[in-house]
């Protein structure tokens, strides 16, 4: 039996790196397409991927639009961020698209994190780029998952491991606004999720998935 | 801030000449805007608009640009600026589609789109936003609205990019109302379904019975019901309404 290939475009996020490990655990084949070129090139390297992971966004755009306010140049900045982001998304999808079509089956991923909780907890916040993925992937599962693809993107709040204690203490009160009494989900508990969508044993296409505790604003 | 008086404001409205721009240019107009508006190449077009609006003694400036350019961005708002004076509202409306199979699609293809529908609006919203805080301070209650799509919420087999890029809007508005919010600047979106423009002109009779059937409202929205939301979200009538996108789309229940 060939091991199960897992690529993911990188594992820069701690839950994609986390949901890496985990597959890995549970015998699978984990391939980080940033060291074979990109998600384009990897694809072309191997056959029948499994699933295509794409890792939560680290580039914070609050941050990127704060220096971009008073400066035109940044503002240029700023937006071609964007621009090669949602090219290279969009460049992916279509990748991992043409590379299932012939065998008919195949799961495309992206993960995101809450923008609402990574703001209160001093994390990047990505709402452009997540809504993309989201939208894209909603698209995506509508044109071809009559093919036997699936495309889902999932939201969590930022969970236990991905912020120190010190700044859960402090967030506590501002996460109250969201959920009384908040308790961050552990990542252990994203991860079973997130394998499941793997295992075929959960029945989702074009799902806009939000997990944690608690009102997020994407699933609202 | 009450805000009473609505005369005298000044909207930048790009893709203005045809379609959900046209209309919101003369929605506007009628409330006593006067406006700048941006198009993109249709010469044709935009003497019409500007002589319709002029006869109803509208003060328009007519602005060509291609908003897939960066510098054309700086220059649509400087020279708004430079013309009234002021900014107060900034209708992010212009947009382009291009649709078919995605996994055959050239990213050539889409690439101008995800710069004329998302990186051209985000950098207009920055380029506007010092006028639209003094529009703000001075009580004149700035104010953005961007045009998403319901592909941008729901997303649409053979739309992909364009739904990426105008899902990526619904983002942006939230980014840009969170950042502007507490400096009086409100950001909100709207997303129209299947209102009579051009870009849905293509729809064929089974798509088109299809949408009739799948609404709530069974018909298809006039741009002139775009203009109308359009203006409550530039207006103080929805002056605690920030970060929002609001579909119009006939309770189109898919």
């Amino acid at each position: 039996m060939p091991m199960k290939k897992l690529l993911f475009d990188n594992l820069d996020g701690f839950l994609g790196k986390a949901l890496a490990e985990a597959w890995e655990r549970q015998g699978g084949c984990v391939i980080d397409a940033s060291c074979r070129g990109g998600v384009s090139s990897a694809l072309s390297d191997i056959s029948s991927p499994h699933g295509v992971v794409f890792t939560e966004s680290v580039i914070d755009e609050a941050t990127l639009l704060s220096k971009a306010e008073d400066d035109p140049e940044q503002a240029v900045v700023f937006t071609e961020s964007l621009h090669q982001q949602t090219i290279e998304f969009l460049a992916n999808c279509r990748a991992a698209t043409q590379a299932m079509m012939p065998v008919k089956q195949g799961n495309v991923l992206a993960l995101c994190v809450d923008d609402v909780a990574a703001r209160v907890l001093g994390l990047p916040q990505s709402p452009i780029i997540n809504q993309a993925r989201a939208a894209a992937t909603k698209s995506l599962s509508k044109e071809y998952g009559r093919m036997g693809i699936s495309y889902n993107t999932v939201v969590c709040q930022p969970s236990r491991e991905m912020v120190e204690k010190s700044t859960w203490r402090a967030s506590r009160d501002a996460m109250k606004v969201y959920s009384l009494r908040y308790s961050p989900v552990e990542t252990s508990d994203y991860i079973s999720f997130l394998l499941s969508m793997f295992d075929g044993s959960t029945i989702v296409n074009g799902g806009l998935i939000c997990l944690g505790n608690g009102v997020m604003e994407m699933g609202a | 801030m009450m805000m009473t008086e609505q005369r005298s404001r000044i909207a930048l409205i790009t893709g203005a000449t045809r379609g959900i721009g046209r209309a919101i240019a003369e929605h506007f107009a009628k409330e006593d805007c006067r406006l700048a508006l941006a198009y993109r190449s249709n010469r044709k077009e935009a003497d019409e608009t500007e002589r319709v609006l002029k006869d109803r003694g509208v003060e328009v400036l007519m602005i060509q640009a291609d908003l897939t350019d960066h510098v054309a961005c700086r220059e649509v708002v400087d020279r708004t600026v430079n013309h009234f004076g002021q900014l107060d509202i900034l209708v992010n409306n212009a947009g382009t589609t291009y649709d078919g199979a995605f996994a055959v699609m050239k990213p050539e293809e889409y690439v101008p789109l995800i710069r004329g529908n998302c990186c051209a609006p985000v950098l207009l919203s920055l380029y506007a936003a010092p006028h639209l805080i003094a529009s703000a301070e001075a009580g004149r209650n700035g104010a953005i609205v961007m045009m998403s799509s319901m592909a941008g919420i729901t997303g649409k087999e053979g739309q992909v990019p364009y739904s990426t890029t105008k899902g990526s809007l619904i983002g942006a508005t939230r980014l840009l109302a969170r950042h502007f919010g507490p400096r009086g600047v409100r950001v909100n979106a709207l997303a129209p379904g299947f209102i009579r423009t051009d870009m849905v002109k293509a729809l064929n009779p089974k798509m088109y019975n299809h949408v009739l059937e799948a609404s709530a409202s069974p018909r298809m929205g006039e741009p002139q019901e775009v203009a109308g939301a359009a203006w409550f979200l530039a207006s103080h009538s929805s002056s605690y309404i920030n970060g929002q996108v609001h579909r119009i789309d006939g309770g189109f229940l898919r």
